[in-house]
């Protein structure tokens, strides 16, 4: 993984950071950097999955209703009154299943992943409404859910007990991705399917896989979500899908896959929390949220074509486009 | 020669819409020989090679590996049987490098997954034994088309498979690559490697293949020993009639000029100073090996590329 593509989320990151070191006593106060952690826990979750599947070239739109699903399995177990474990364990299974059904449309049956995603967005978002009659499952009064709280909210020493088990996935999905055949399966896939196939890997098994690898961590997501606000809510927060995209592709990874990697979409993930607490220190309105992430996002993709299409580099990708369409083509001699 | 052979194909029959591509052609290919496929455009030798390595199944026939049949209905299921294809169109992931490109589908594993240190050695070695002089740890996107073509060489010689199939693989080769590939087959095929080898430039037929077959509209018209054949013999054989009206010239009138380049540069100074007239019912060829220029000229013309502005 070339430094290169991080270079301009962390560039702005350690910009707005000092920044808000300088106008803000209370910013580089521990305290308030672990409540960064702290907020954007399930969005760094989240990311791992997404991470997956943009290195695949492809695309998950229905992130945040398939950790609606999967989280409402969770407060739906523990009403029915199973122990902590078989409900993580369900809600996990129900996670991959569902990325397992986003998977095998798109690997398989071959449909663009845009096109999957949007339809099961909204299949994921309606179902919960129809098993909940829309409403919220709360988990207050749920001795058996004091597990999950307190993964999702206590300390252990000067950290959140959440940044750890954060971490550890990160280190976990990073190994996955630069050690196995599998994550190199899918860096291969996203940046020539064709050379994949040629070489031997299963592409349509690879992007099932990468799809229910998502699914699973949406799932975890999930777990953190309910824990955070003791309840499994039917209703989908719409904004969490696009911080999810955005910190990814703000991370310096290409939407047409096989570039980038994890450390980006951490500091992708990072960089819109700080900014989300920068704008709750300075006082301005939760509403003008979406307009500085929507800015970030685009000035940040930006910048990354901008790069790219550096004279020379522009002729070249040409050239080498064209073979590859040529390769593709069905020719008879 | 008795020798069993490694490849048996026969009746091998391919229709795609509105053309026979191949119609009951029978081929052998013997252990440690190279073997030239030649044909004009369209004769199928490229589809017939396509059988072999997975990219196209036959509609009939069969095909024998090590005299045993077999199906092949994937380069992944080729590349079991032994065989492996250097084409002309690049299969390489761009945004990796060489190294893993190399040992794309094979990457050697270590105590802790995949071990890195072996995944470069290895394709070091596999540059090496090609010659190749690239860095392993480039990133093979930032490689020009033909050091690109070069990296895809040392990955299918590195399989150290039986059979190596390929199919215009020297075409955007300088004469150097070219000549080190050269070199590289005579090894292989000493050591009793098979190759297949199809090119458009006779002379790399001739130096390095000792038998070819000659196909004609999907049909096979000849295999024979290459000693003693002269170049216009094979012509004749490919084209079905003798060498001397091959590129039979017919005068043609010239109209009036439709198109007139005067001094066109690109910005890039790949092309430089160029002029050229292109006449009423003329076909005008451009011709200049890899990085002349005449893939920039071409686009310069039809407005892709601008040209540089005027001084």
């Amino acid at each position: 993984m070339s430094i290169g593509r991080v270079a301009g989320a962390l560039g702005g990151l350690i910009i707005v950071a000092i920044y808000l070191a300088v106008t803000d006593d209370l910013f580089l106060t521990w305290g308030n950097v672990m409540n960064v952690f702290r907020a954007q826990s399930v969005i760094f979750i989240l990311a791992i999955g997404m991470t997956f599947v943009i290195l695949t070239g492809g695309l998950d739109l229905s992130v945040a209703s398939a950790a609606g699903f999967a989280g409402m399995i969770l407060g739906l177990s523990f009403k029915a009154g199973m122990s902590p474990v078989l409900a993580v364990i369900l809600c996990a299974i129900s996670g991959i299943l569902l990325g397992v059904l986003n998977g095998m449309l798109i690997g398989m049956v071959r449909i663009s992943p845009f096109v999957v995603t949007l339809g099961t967005m909204s299949i994921y978002t309606s179902v919960i409404l129809v098993v909940t009659h829309g409403s919220t499952v709360s988990l207050f009064n749920y001795p058996k859910f004091d597990a999950i709280q307190t993964l999702a909210n206590q300390d252990a020493g000067p950290f959140p007990i959440i940044l750890l088990v954060i971490v550890a996935l990160y280190l976990i999905a990073w190994f996955v991705l630069h050690r196995t055949s599998f994550g190199r399966a899918v860096y291969a896939v996203g940046s020539n399917s064709e050379a994949a196939r040629l070489n031997g890997l299963n592409v349509p098994v690879t992007l099932m896989l990468v799809y229910a690898v998502a699914g699973l961590t949406y799932a975890l997501g999930a777990i953190q979500q309910d824990g955070r606000l003791t309840a499994a809510v039917p209703i989908v927060d719409p904004n969490q899908m696009l911080m999810v995209i955005a910190a990814v592709l703000i991370g310096g990874m290409s939407m047409r896959g096989g570039e980038g990697g994890l450390l980006g979409t951490f500091v992708g993930v990072l960089f819109l929390g700080v900014i989300q607490n920068g704008l709750t220190l300075k006082g301005v309105s939760a509403f003008w949220q979406g307009t500085v992430t929507g800015l970030i996002l685009i000035a940040a993709v930006g910048l990354a074509v901008v790069r790219e299409t550096g004279a020379m580099h522009a002729v070249r990708r040409r050239v080498s486009g064209r073979r590859k369409a040529e390769a593709t083509g069905a020719s008879v001699d | 020669m008795t020798e069993a052979p490694l490849i048996r194909m026969r009746g091998i029959t391919k229709r795609f819409p509105g053309v026979t591509a191949l119609n009951g052609v029978d081929f052998d290919l013997l252990p440690g020989e190279i073997h030239a496929l030649v044909g004009e455009n369209g004769s199928g030798k490229s589809t017939l090679v396509k059988c072999l390595y997975g990219f196209v199944e036959p509609d009939e026939g069969v095909i024998e590996v090590n005299g045993v049949p077999a199906a092949i209905d994937s380069a992944h299921r080729a590349r079991q049987l032994g065989i492996v294809a250097i084409t002309q169109e690049l299969t390489l992931a761009s945004t990796l490098t060489v190294a893993e490109n190399i040992l794309m589908g094979r990457l050697p594993r270590g105590k802790l997954g995949i071990d890195w240190g072996k995944v470069r050695r290895q394709a070091r070695e596999a540059l090496d034994q090609t010659g190749a002089e690239i860095d392993e740890n480039a990133i093979v996107g930032d490689l020009s088309v033909e050091l690109q073509q070069e990296v895809e060489i040392a990955r299918a010689i590195s399989a150290q498979s039986p059979v190596l199939v390929l199919d215009e693989a020297t075409s955007s080769l300088s004469e150097a690559a070219t000549e080190r590939l050269m070199t590289k087959l005579e090894q292989l095929r000493s050591q009793g490697v098979a190759v297949i080898f199809i090119s458009h430039r006779l002379r790399e037929v001739f130096q390095c293949a000792s038998r070819a077959t000659v196909l004609r509209d999907g049909q096979v018209v000849a295999t024979f020993d290459l000693a003693g054949v002269t170049e216009s013999d094979l012509v004749a054989k490919m084209v079905g009639r003798r060498m001397e009206d091959l590129y039979g010239k017919r005068p043609i009138p010239k109209g009036k000029v439709v198109l007139s380049i005067r001094n066109l540069s690109t910005a890039s100074g790949t092309v430089r100073d160029a002029s050229l007239e292109v006449h009423e019912g003329e076909i005008l060829g451009i011709a200049g090996l890899v990085g002349s220029g005449k893939i920039e000229l071409g686009m310069a013309i039809y407005g892709a590329i601008p040209p540089a502005a005027r001084c």
